[in-house]
């Protein structure tokens, strides 16, 4: 079999799309290009019914083939796929009414080993520092029977041993019924779920080519193994072609990796194709 | 139905300083900006300012220092990062910030809604954004469940930019929504700053696309591009390069620069316009 080389964020596109079952109605929140590739690419492939809703969930949008992702006409590229435009409180309503079939990807600045997830700020009371906000991830984390995480830096600061400030509620938890949920974390390193009994992070599954050392040396706590580690399956030819060539061209995705300068070159590079291609 | 409009600055005179100022959009979409830059020029001051998420709006207002709280449950600029002026501020304590969530302001609203002194949900039992808001838990009469009370939340006043309205303030709100329906209808009075005033008979041949009627609307401004730098769809879409300017000079602590440059140093938010032509040029969408 030929092997084909695959970027960090092409196989976690490619597990996040795979946790995606034929019929569920995947919600895009804010700023994530990761997701909602993930979002197409399984409609494109083994969940062809899955349902859209754009822009913090307020826009239902529905397509055959996979569109293209835009960054400086997001909004512009949902409108013209849209079906339904809601409001935020009728986004609630559809999160209420079908919890079992509901996926986000949330991506949070802490994940603790008992799955809690903090956006609101980072540090002790004397020193904080404030990040932009969790939006809504503290309302729904709890309440989704399948909540999903990705973090493409697995870092020590990102896998904490417990997180700062408790936004998205994990299993350490005394309500009974919050510790049946099902935790999924996809990270740059591997796949990991919240085990139900110990109520801890462990690893479902590593990533080709990276070792369990890379994942030890990255996280800030014991990460539970199975005794016998699980490869996760590599990008296929037909997702790799559909994420590089139809969906994400202009490797929107990329700048989810990067930071400072390099990132702003990146994504003044993005807007300039983008202009040159709209006028 | 009568005649609502008047001329931006006349209604910004009837915001008091202290008074709670609910703003619709979200993040970098359809914020009013126009609006935005009056409060600044009018020199509003101790306003508390209401958002489910800001962006460049918050920032200003706290950067030209209008504003001694905010309730919001995001404040960044998406894609582009931190809001440099919000992120400073409320480390240093400069402004009280109230961390929401997305149902705490809608539940906080739909109270105000109902006349009700809370909304009663289990949603953010066990989290520090309940223990930070300082919300109180009950046990439910019914179950003897633990529940929360989400207060009542009642903004003086909400300012939402629309794509177009009649003189009366019949609205047609397009691309995303977010929380403005609940914001008009949960706010004591209702600014709508709009791209274009049309006549009521163009609204009449499709009253369904009428998302936002008169009878929650109390005031109308025309005011074309509005909303730049973020964006009015399907008008134009948001300015990422000249928010990355304003990013740029506010990370050099020259906000104040930018404040006068582009804000109070003018007449009119038409001056602004003029100043950065070629920005609202790039993002502006050739209606086809």
């Amino acid at each position: 079999m030929k092997l084909r080389k695959f970027t960090s964020d092409e196989i976690m596109i490619t597990c996040m799309s795979r946790e995606i079952r034929n019929g569920d109605i995947a919600i895009q929140g804010l700023t994530t290009p990761m997701a909602i590739i993930s979002y197409y690419l399984a409609k494109a492939t083994h969940a062809p019914q899955t349902t859209i809703m754009q822009l913090a969930g307020n826009i239902l949008t529905y397509t055959k083939a996979p569109p293209q992702i835009s960054l400086l006409f997001n909004e512009f590229e949902a409108m013209r796929r849209s079906v339904h435009i809601g409001t935020q409180t009728e986004v609630y309503e559809v999160i209420f009414k079908r919890l079992e079939s509901i996926v986000e990807f949330f991506r949070p600045a802490q994940i603790d080993m008992f799955g809690n997830t903090n956006n609101s700020l980072i540090g002790s009371d004397i020193s904080k520092l404030r990040l932009p906000g969790g939006f809504g991830i503290a309302d729904v984390a709890a309440l989704y029977p399948r909540t999903f995480y990705y973090c493409p830096r697995h870092e020590k600061r990102v896998f904490v041993e417990n997180v700062d400030h408790i936004g998205g509620l994990g299993l350490r938890t005394k309500s009974e019924s919050h510790q049946r949920r099902d935790i999924h974390i996809i990270s740059e390193l591997g796949v990991f779920e919240i085990e139900h009994e110990s109520r801890r992070m462990r690893l479902s599954s590593i990533h080709p080519g990276i070792k369990i050392e890379d994942i030890k040396e990255n996280t800030s706590f014991e990460i539970l193994t199975p005794e016998k580690t699980q490869q996760t399956s590599p990008p296929t030819e037909l997702e790799l072609q559909l994420i590089r060539e139809k969906i994400d061209p202009l490797n929107i995705r990329r700048l989810e990796y990067l930071s400072g300068k390099t990132r702003e070159n990146a994504l003044l590079n993005i807007l300039d194709k983008e202009l040159s291609l709209t006028i | 139905m009568q005649n609502k409009v008047v001329k931006i600055n006349e209604a910004c005179q009837t915001i008091q300083n202290g008074e709670t100022v609910a703003i619709g959009g979200l993040t970098i979409h359809r914020k009013p900006m126009s609006f935005i830059h009056e409060l600044i020029r009018s020199g509003k001051k101790e306003l508390h300012l209401l958002t489910l998420g800001g962006s460049i709006d918050v920032d200003l207002l706290i950067a030209a220092g209008s504003i001694d709280r905010i309730d919001a449950a995001y404040v960044g600029l998406e894609i582009l990062g931190f809001a440099p002026n919000f992120r400073k501020a409320v480390e240093g304590r400069v402004i009280e910030f109230n961390e929401h969530t997305e149902y705490s302001i809608m539940a906080g609203l739909e109270a105000n809604l109902i006349e009700a002194e809370f909304i009663p949900s289990k949603l953010l039992i066990g989290t520090d954004i309940l223990k930070s808001l300082n919300y109180k838990t009950f046990r439910s009469p019914i179950t003897d469940d633990l529940l929360v009370a989400y207060p009542r939340i009642c903004p003086d006043v909400a300012i939402i930019h629309v794509q177009r309205c009649d003189e009366y303030g019949n609205c047609q709100i397009n691309g995303i929504n977010a929380i403005d329906l609940l914001l008009a209808k949960s706010s004591r009075r209702v600014i709508v700053t709009t791209e274009k005033i049309l006549p009521t008979e163009d609204f009449m041949s499709v009253p369904s696309s009428t998302n936002l009627p008169s009878t929650f609307v109390d005031t109308v401004v025309e005011s074309p591009f509005g909303a730049h730098p973020t964006s009015c769809f399907p008008h134009y879409t948001y300015d990422l390069w000249h928010l990355l300017h304003y990013m740029e000079s506010s990370k050099k602590g020259k906000t104040e620069n930018y404040i006068k440059q582009h804000i109070t140093d003018l007449d009119s938010f038409e001056g602004y316009l003029n100043l950065v032509k070629d920005d609202v040029k790039r993002v502006t969408v050739r209606e086809s």
